[in-house]
């Protein structure tokens, strides 16, 4: 899987779009992202539209950046995800701590 | 120079291995010989050597055959074997390193080129053998650590009659943990958790939980309290990305209800037996261990279980075994194991085969984390017995306390685990710790229900009506803003034992306990008043006071039976 | 002896031979006449499959006398060793006599030589 940024709206946001498996492979080249990711960004994306799955290390994955983006004042979307993505998702209640569009 | 190595020359021709000779001892390695495959496999089994190098054609057995000889009997052991050969064809290249080999040199033997060979797989070995080392040591302490789990988490009541569970013996590196335990009431508590990750970060969190899980249940806290504790104590001790999803099932066998929280691990399914109907009950919280305590609302569902319904608790495993081909199992293939099933006493055996087959025979993962559990009558499965002996003669034999509850208390506190922890104190009331927590509850909970909150226990004859009640009993708990509940114990030693007397009495305008101690529903099945049996065989005295908003319960010990 | 005289370096290689001699020193010896000895064994062996006439014994023992050959340096012995072993592959038998007989010619050349430089 490979994981890549995007950042946009004058660096106060940054679309990570994930391809392929989300999983415990990914962890170095996702944490590596958000944390040399400017302190500027306020909103952070999640783009699935090319993940095919996600287990769970991809969501421990995911609650380290909402702790690193701020924690319960973080601002973090995911989208696009495809019916096994957001089951995972729904499963979970992760809905409770991230927006899932 | 590097460690001296033990190298075997396999050359049928004496010429090469004196050649090969010199130039390894040179190096100031050992040689050992031999002239052909046979004596090659000899050698390697008397004097283990480190390296080996091999001539491809020779007499008796050829290099091919001895190589495949060899690499069988090393096992995991890393035995480089290097061709020498004056053979160029490729295919004669690929049958030396199909057979085993690691590498190939052809002949004229070119010194600094076989030297740096032999230095090269040195290097190899050493890495392998460190590796090997590293696996062996985790192996160990894996070992260590499942041992130390196992004496935290034994088995619980996993075993009893009405509970099966599927779980590998090293389960717990897998992140998965099943646990069962009986309430001194007499219901059972049964959880099924899934960490994130592998191995010991899997198996760390596993501890804690178990611990809280035997320690909170057995000593009569409610689900919701029991989720809260561990919820806290993981959100406090792992790290952030760390957490368990799982469920866990309150069994009340007096009610036949079941309480089911769900949090991060795919639907619970509760099957009725006589009608086969499946019931799904979707995860409703985030995993434990994720959000702050003050922030995690355990939020359950109760379900009417009539004897023979059954639930199932999974992890992700079963859902995601995959077969040769890459396919999940799913939830579709799950689901109609249950629609066909003739007997749902089958189904737990039906999972596990219809998994195996699926994923073919010899790939099952070790994560195939299943646990189901059967509602039965309270007198089949009968009270349970907890191991409390603390080791002080007697305890304090002659004491009296007393304990008022206000509002604010009432609403979220549960004075029971505490009342009864002081009680047991009592060695010669230790036996009798199940019966006790069941008056207490009785007794406390109809203060509360009917004496405080004014509930109607009609309500609860069927199951919408249970359903009703609890709701109806949610809304008056969180409404309310006056009340108070208090109780006094006394014990004082009589003979050669004791006597211990109970008075709760609350501050509502008083109830009709004879409904209360009585009722029953027209199945002839005791619905509220399931104390009613046990009051009076625990109870050498019992009753009401005042307006009724007191009662009065005496209790002696030793029983005679 | 058909020559009388002949030039080494047509069928010895020096420079595998000095090394040689460099890297066994004392025992160079031994190895000479232990090539020696055991090519006329190896010779013998090659005759015998060439009686046979059955290309792939032919092949396997050109092959191995080949080997033994180049190791110390008789490059034009193990030439025609392997020029036996090639023909023998293709299933050509008919030079087969004709390669021994050169082959037997060089070897005697060989272990003049030896001989005259070593022993």
């Amino acid at each position: 899987m490979t994981v890549s940024a995007i950042p946009s709206d004058n660096g106060t946001a940054m679309t990570i779009k994930i391809t392929g498996r989300f999983d415990f492979s990914s962890h170095q080249e996702f944490r590596q992202i958000y944390e040399n990711a400017s302190p500027d960004i306020k909103v952070y994306t999640i783009d699935m539209a090319e993940a095919t799955y996600l287990d769970s290390s991809a969501l421990g994955m995911l609650l380290l950046l909402r702790d690193h983006a701020g924690g319960d004042n973080s601002d973090i979307r995911i989208k696009n995800c495809n019916e096994d993505v957001r089951k995972i998702l729904t499963i979970s209640n992760f809905g409770q701590l991230f927006r899932i569009e | 120079m590097a460690e001296p190595l033990k190298i075997l020359v396999a050359d049928d021709n004496e010429t090469d291995r004196m050649i090969l000779r010199a130039i390894v001892q040179q190096e100031g390695h050992r040689v050992i010989e031999a002239a052909n495959g046979r004596e090659a496999v000899e050698r390697f089994l008397a004097d283990s050597p480190d390296i080996i190098l091999m001539d491809a054609l020779m007499p008796v057995m050829d290099g091919l055959q001895a190589s495949r000889e060899i690499k069988e009997r090393a096992g995991g052991d890393l035995v480089p074997i290097i061709f020498l050969t004056s053979l160029q064809d490729a295919q004669s290249l690929a049958e030396c390193l199909d057979s085993g080999g690691d590498d190939f040199m052809s002949k004229p033997y070119n010194r600094v080129i076989l030297k740096a060979k032999i230095k090269a797989f040195s290097r190899m070995r050493l890495m392998h053998a460190q590796l090997q080392e590293h696996n062996r040591q985790m192996l160990l302490e894996q070992q260590v650590a499942k041992t130390v789990f196992d004496n935290v988490a034994h088995s619980g009541c996993l075993n009893l009659d009405n509970i099966r569970h599927s779980l590998s013996p090293l389960a717990v590196f897998n992140g998965d943990t099943v646990l069962a335990e009986r309430k001194p009431d007499g219901g059972m508590l049964l959880f099924l958790g899934d960490f994130t990750g592998h191995g010991l970060p899997a198996a760390i969190g596993a501890m804690p939980l178990a611990e809280i899980f035997y320690g909170m249940t057995s000593k009569g806290f409610s689900m919701e309290e029991v989720l809260r504790e561990i919820n806290s104590r993981l959100r406090k001790i792992l790290p952030v990305g760390v957490f368990c999803c799982g469920a866990m099932v309150e069994l009340n066998f007096y009610d036949k209800t079941a309480r089911i929280w769900v949090g991060g691990v795919p639907d619970v399914y509760l099957v009725r037996h006589r009608t086969g109907d499946l019931v799904k009950i979707p995860s409703t919280s985030l995993p434990l261990g994720v959000l702050d305590p003050h922030e995690f609302d355990p939020t359950a569902s109760d379900h009417n279980m009539d004897v023979g319904d059954r639930v199932f608790l999974w992890s992700d495993g079963i859902i995601e075994s995959h077969n040769p081909m890459g396919e999940m199992f799913g939830e579709a293939r799950l689901e109609q194991l249950f629609e066909e099933t003739d007997n749902p006493d089958d189904l737990f055996d039906d999972i596990l085969s219809a998994v195996d087959a699926f994923i073919g025979k010899g790939n099952r993962d070790d994560d195939i984390t299943l646990c189901t559990a059967k509602m039965v009558h309270i007198d089949d499965i009968g009270m349970p017995t907890f191991d409390t002996s603390k080791g002080t003669v007697g305890g304090p034999m002659d004491w009296e306390m007393s304990l008022e509850l206000r509002d604010q208390s009432l609403k979220a506190f549960n004075p029971l685990p505490l009342v009864l922890n002081i009680l047991m104190e009592v060695e010669g009331l230790r036996g009798l710790s199940g019966q006790l927590y069941t008056l207490l509850a009785e007794l406390f909970n109809n203060a509360l229900d009917h004496g405080i909150l004014r509930l109607d226990s009609q309500l609860k004859t069927n199951a919408q009506g249970f359903a009703a009640y609890y709701l109806e009993r949610e809304r008056r708990l969180n409404d309310l803003d006056d009340g108070r509940i208090s109780l006094h114990i006394r014990h004082r030693p009589v003979g050669k034992g004791g006597e211990l007397s109970l008075r709760i009495s609350d501050s509502g305008p008083g109830f009709d306990h004879q409904r209360m101690v009585s009722g029953i529903d027209e199945n002839g099945e005791s619905y509220s008043g399931r104390g009613i049996t046990l009051v009076h065989q625990l109870c050498d005295r019992f009753e009401y006071r005042d307006r009724g908003n007191t009662v009065e319960a005496t209790v002696c010990w030793p029983k005679q039976n | 002896m058909s020559e009388q005289n002949p030039e080494p370096s047509d069928h010895l290689d020096e420079a595998t031979l000095n090394e040689l001699e460099a890297l066994l020193e004392d025992d160079f010896v031994d190895l000479v006449e232990t090539f020696l000895k055991d090519a006329q064994v190896r010779y013998d062996e090659l005759a015998q499959t060439v009686k046979s006439t059955v290309a792939e014994d032919i092949r396997r023992a050109a092959h191995s006398f080949k080997g033994s050959s180049l190791n110390v340096g008789a490059t034009r012995l193990a030439a025609l060793c392997r020029e036996l072993e090639d023909h023998a592959r293709e299933g050509r038998i008919v030079y087969a006599k004709e390669l021994l007989e050169n082959i037997h010619h060089e070897m005697t050349v060989v272990d003049t030589l030896f001989r005259q430089r070593y022993l």
